[in-house]
């Protein structure tokens, strides 16, 4: 994920050196909306949701790619998609960090899709979808939110009924409301007040690290830590390897505020530039190469790479049907069975993942295995063509 | 049936008729990803006349239409055997795992030009539909696409990845394939 999380930890980091001197003298925290460290889980918890519900529509567009072709496009979705993972895990150590406890396997935590994300004063659909313009468009928008002008600005009154869920001016019954909240079907609301959203996703971030900072600072007054979570359960580089960066071990502040800005610069890039602090291009940029036709290099101003020539063949996709859902495949049983299957596998998949952030990391290994195995069912799904639709191929629903 | 009238509808045809012949189901043929380059292949080497008679023909019947065991193998191994070489030990030996380096039983001149599409790959054919040429210069085996190697059935009926081609994951190599049985 992407944010402003970068600038503004920059820019704080001045002031409170996190860096070198957290130990020292703790400056008064800024506003923070995150006053019990449950809340803070429960925020982090929202955290591993958004992380991991860019993956779907990336893998979708990734293995929509027909074989052989479409290199660059390839390789520049896949790099995202890698490091993608790379911020589930981050976020996972923050929150093992802090004695939370990552749970991927609850009811809701895969998004219905498509789902929403805010982008200032709009919610943006993000979709299943085949590589194309379109979905292209939807991962700079994922990767490059717009950002608050002022403290006001970070928080935007829910409009349930511009989604088209509930009449104007309305807010849906208790019930559902909380089941919308928990099924991450719309992301970026205000965890425990969901009648308040973030301008974008960046802002969450930034919550989060606001709320450790507020947390962490009342505890240590008080003599203790909210880094109280048992080490063996952080995930260590021994056991990621991705070529996307390094996972970081959280053990106190100044490493969850590290892990946090990975995963903001990864996105967006230092300061909203081209690189990020470890000179590995931001996932907007990479997009932006295959829009631009054109790959950055170094010296390149945002907006202008002038590298060497990105060849995107933007027909040379097969046409998933956007959004499937296992309702369209009555017509075509062996792919019904193919998709059911596959929503199995993923289904163990999180649980295995679930179990390596719950203190048996060395499981991450063996998930690298079903992740080659899925992708080869995901590949399978989507070159197949259904019947009836209008030309449209199968894919996975992530029906969960 | 009627006759398949557009590419569509063709090309739904052939990967069906392959599914009978080759045992798997229309599902992993479709999988692949190779359909597409697998059919343009019959119909550039034996033009379509000769892919309909093969799929109207009764592939139980011993002899069987030559063409269906080009597209039988074609499947299995990604590689296009004319009909008048799928049953040479001398072209199955020089396809053989281990004889890189050996002499070629056929001349090697079969390699695909780098980057040309699948259907750029030599044809038999002229533009006037005839068969060019006698069995002297017939078309020499040749891999269809880059990907038909690893995609090729053969790997999935032995239980098996394609070596070095399907990363199963580092470390994986340490438990037996986890593959679906056939």
């Amino acid at each position: 994920m992407r944010n402003r999380v970068a600038a503004t930890v920059t820019a704080t980091a001045t002031a409170h050196d996190w860096g070198s001197m957290s130990a020292s003298e703790p400056e008064p925290s800024q506003d923070s909306r995150i006053k019990t460290i449950e809340e803070l889980r429960e925020y982090l918890y929202k955290g591993l949701q958004l992380e991991h519900a860019t993956l779907p529509p990336y893998l979708t567009a990734l293995y929509s790619l027909h074989p052989g072709k479409n290199s660059d496009a390839w390789h520049v979705i896949r790099v995202v998609a890698v490091e993608e993972m790379l911020h589930l895990t981050l976020v996972a150590n923050v929150m093992n960090a802090v004695g939370g406890t990552p749970d991927l396997t609850t009811s809701g935590f895969v998004p219905d899709y498509p789902t929403r994300l805010p982008c200032g004063p709009d919610y943006f659909e993000v979709h299943l979808r085949p590589f194309s313009r379109e979905a292209l468009d939807t991962f700079m928008k994922i990767e490059k939110p717009a950002q608050a002008a002022d403290e006001e600005d970070r928080f935007v009154p829910m409009d349930w009924a511009a989604l088209g869920l509930a009449p104007a001016g309305a807010t849906p019954a208790a019930g559902e409301l909380a089941q919308l909240e928990e099924s991450g079907a719309i992301l970026g609301l205000v965890p425990g007040e969901p009648t308040q959203r973030f301008l974008s996703i960046g802002e969450f971030y930034e919550e989060i690290i606001r709320g450790i900072n507020h947390l962490e600072d009342q505890a240590r007054q008080a003599g203790t830590t909210i880094f109280t979570g048992d080490p063996a359960r952080q995930v260590t580089p021994e056991y990621f390897y991705s070529g996307g960066g390094d996972v970081i071990k959280v053990t106190g502040r100044d490493t969850a505020v590290a892990a946090l800005t990975l995963v903001a610069e990864q996105g967006e890039g230092l300061h909203g530039g081209i690189f990020d602090s470890q000179d590995e291009i931001a996932h907007y940029y990479r997009f932006q190469q295959l829009e631009k036709g054109r790959y950055y290099q170094k010296g390149d101003t945002p907006g202008h790479p002038s590298g060497p020539d990105v060849n995107v063949d933007w027909e040379a996709a097969y046409p998933v049907k956007p959004d499937i859902k296992l309702a369209d495949l009555a017509g075509d049983p062996e792919i019904l069975a193919a998709a059911e299957e596959f929503n199995r596998s993923y289904a163990t998949f999180l649980t295995n993942i679930n179990l390596a952030y719950n203190g048996r990391p060395d499981l991450l290994l063996k998930a690298v295995w079903e992740m080659f195995r899925i992708r080869d069912s995901m590949n399978r799904l989507i070159r197949n063509p259904l019947t009836g639709h209008g030309g449209f191929n199968a894919g996975p629903t992530f029906e969960i | 049936m009627t006759q398949p009238v557009t590419t569509e509808e063709k090309l739904r045809e052939f990967v069906k008729f392959s599914a009978t012949v080759t045992g798997f189901s229309e599902f992993d043929l479709w999988g692949t990803g190779q359909a597409e380059a697998y059919h343009e292949t019959v119909v550039a080497q034996e033009g379509p006349d000769a892919l309909q008679r093969a799929i109207s023909s009764d592939p139980s019947v011993v002899p069987v239409d030559p063409v269906v065991k080009s597209i039988i193998k074609l499947w299995y191994v990604g590689v296009w055997y004319g009909p008048e070489l799928t049953g040479r030990v001398d072209v199955a030996a020089w396809t053989a795992p281990g004889r890189s380096g050996a002499k070629p039983a056929v001349p090697d001149d079969s390699q695909p030009e780098e980057n040309l599409p699948p259907q750029a790959t030599p044809g038999r054919r002229t533009a006037g539909g005839d068969l060019a040429g006698d069995s002297e210069d017939r078309t020499p085996p040749f891999v269809v696409s880059p990907d038909a190697y690893t995609e090729g059935l053969l790997w999935r009926a032995i239980g098996a990845h394609p070596s070095g081609a399907k990363a199963p994951g580092y470390g994986s190599w340490a438990s037996p394939p986890a593959l679906e049985n056939h």
